[in-house]
């Protein structure tokens, strides 16, 4: 099996021989962790957008450089906090904790530690809220053994295989039962994403 | 129309298994192989590539529930790469395969230089001066043999035909066509 990194390192592959849809994969794997962490650095939710995307084609345009020898994610966030920096210089501002975020020497190696609550605007709290009560109550609503297994992976990031030991299942049933809980809380929560309207989480 | 609704729950049917096969690859539970198949599949699926979205957000909101938050920030940057350049492969990913091929092509050459080296001490016992000169002037196509036979092609770029001719006359003219040494003439 592989490692979180190897599935990063496919799609960067991808994206260095021509696959812009891979990147876009990446963008909405990593979005909201990097919009987070920039809301750490800048109040204005706008402004956080705009130094978002500026990070993530920087990132893009970048991306041949990568080495591979840290983690895509830890490399994202430094650039993350880099472009968040020189917005904020540009501006005359300065960040308000930024020695939390530095990183190696080399500039690939980054810490994000512990997030503290983002800044959202009350529409945007509210928002965050209806998805949020919304994805709790699908995961009430699942059989006993889907549920089980999807908070063993995504809370406790147990592997299919320990999570086949916890549940004296096989992993193919793991598997399966990880599967059926992801479409049936997404189906919850299809209405409220909006596909196709324009309107994206 | 049975054919059709055979069809139908054949395309559900991979439609479901590559979904399980993507929420097992987010999991990091597929084999590097297996992941670059699903990787290639998941480009061209459109329903694939939501579920991507939809499934990371789940997970996001498990573990945080403020990762809930809207944003348009996914549709802005892929307006934005819209305009950028795609990217070509690089030097380095390029290297590994420039270097088979040159080792594909060494010892491609090397093998047509043994095939004509055989073909030749197999076959000069057998000739007189003036059918040797005529299958060397041939390109080393032996007497009955096809003019497509391994041994010629692969003798081709190993055997300048004009120079080994000339060489092979002189040595011919010294040492008698039954003493004939090709491959002492092929190492000049």
């Amino acid at each position: 099996m592989i490692n979180e990194r190897e599935v990063d390192a496919q799609l960067v592959e991808r994206v260095k021989n021509g696959d812009q849809k891979a990147f876009e994969l990446l963008v909405s794997k990593y979005q909201r962790k990097v919009l987070r962490l920039l809301s750490r650095l800048i109040r204005d939710p706008a402004e956080i957008e705009d130094v978002a995307q500026e990070a993530f084609i920087k990132a893009y345009r970048a991306l041949p450089q990568f080495r591979g020898e840290s983690a895509f994610y830890t490399w994202l966030y430094r650039i993350a906090v880099n472009t968040a920096k020189n917005y904020l210089a540009t501006q005359g501002r300065r960040p308000a904790t930024i020695s939390e975020f530095q990183g190696g020497d080399d500039g690939e190696f980054f810490d994000v530690g512990d997030v503290v609550e983002d800044i959202n605007t009350p529409d945007a709290v509210l928002q965050s809220r209806e998805i949020a009560e919304t994805v709790n109550a699908a995961i009430e609503a699942l059989p006993e053994d889907l549920r089980t297994a999807i908070t063993l992976r995504e809370i406790e990031g147990l592997s299919y295989e320990e999570i086949s030991q916890a549940m004296d299942c096989p992993i193919g049933t793991v598997r399966s039962r990880i599967f059926r809980a992801r479409e049936a809380i997404a189906e919850r929560i299809r209405p409220l994403l909006g596909h196709g309207e324009g309107k994206r989480w | 129309m049975d054919e059709q609704k055979l069809g139908q729950s054949q395309r559900a049917a991979t439609a479901q298994g590559d979904s399980e096969q993507l929420s097992a690859w987010i999991d990091n539970e597929l084999t590097p192989d297996q992941g670059s198949r699903l990787a290639q599949t998941v480009m061209s699926a459109q329903p694939l590539r939501r579920q991507w979205e939809e499934w990371h957000l789940i997970g996001d909101v498990m573990r945080s529930a403020p990762l809930a938050k809207p944003t348009q920030l996914g549709q802005r940057i892929s307006a934005a790469l819209s305009t950028e350049p795609i990217h070509l492969p690089t030097a380095q990913s390029r290297a590994p395969r420039r270097a088979i091929r040159q080792r594909q092509w060494i010892y491609g050459g090397a093998a047509a230089a043994a095939i004509a080296f055989v073909a030749l001490v197999t076959l000069a016992p057998q000739m007189q001066d003036g059918s040797l000169n005529s299958f060397l002037a041939m390109g080393g196509s032996a007497p009955g043999a096809s003019s497509q036979n391994v041994a010629q092609r692969a003798a081709e770029p190993a055997m300048p035909v004009p120079v080994q001719d000339a060489r092979l006359r002189e040595l011919m003219d010294a040492h008698g066509s039954m003493s004939i040494r090709p491959v002492s003439v092929e190492v000049r």
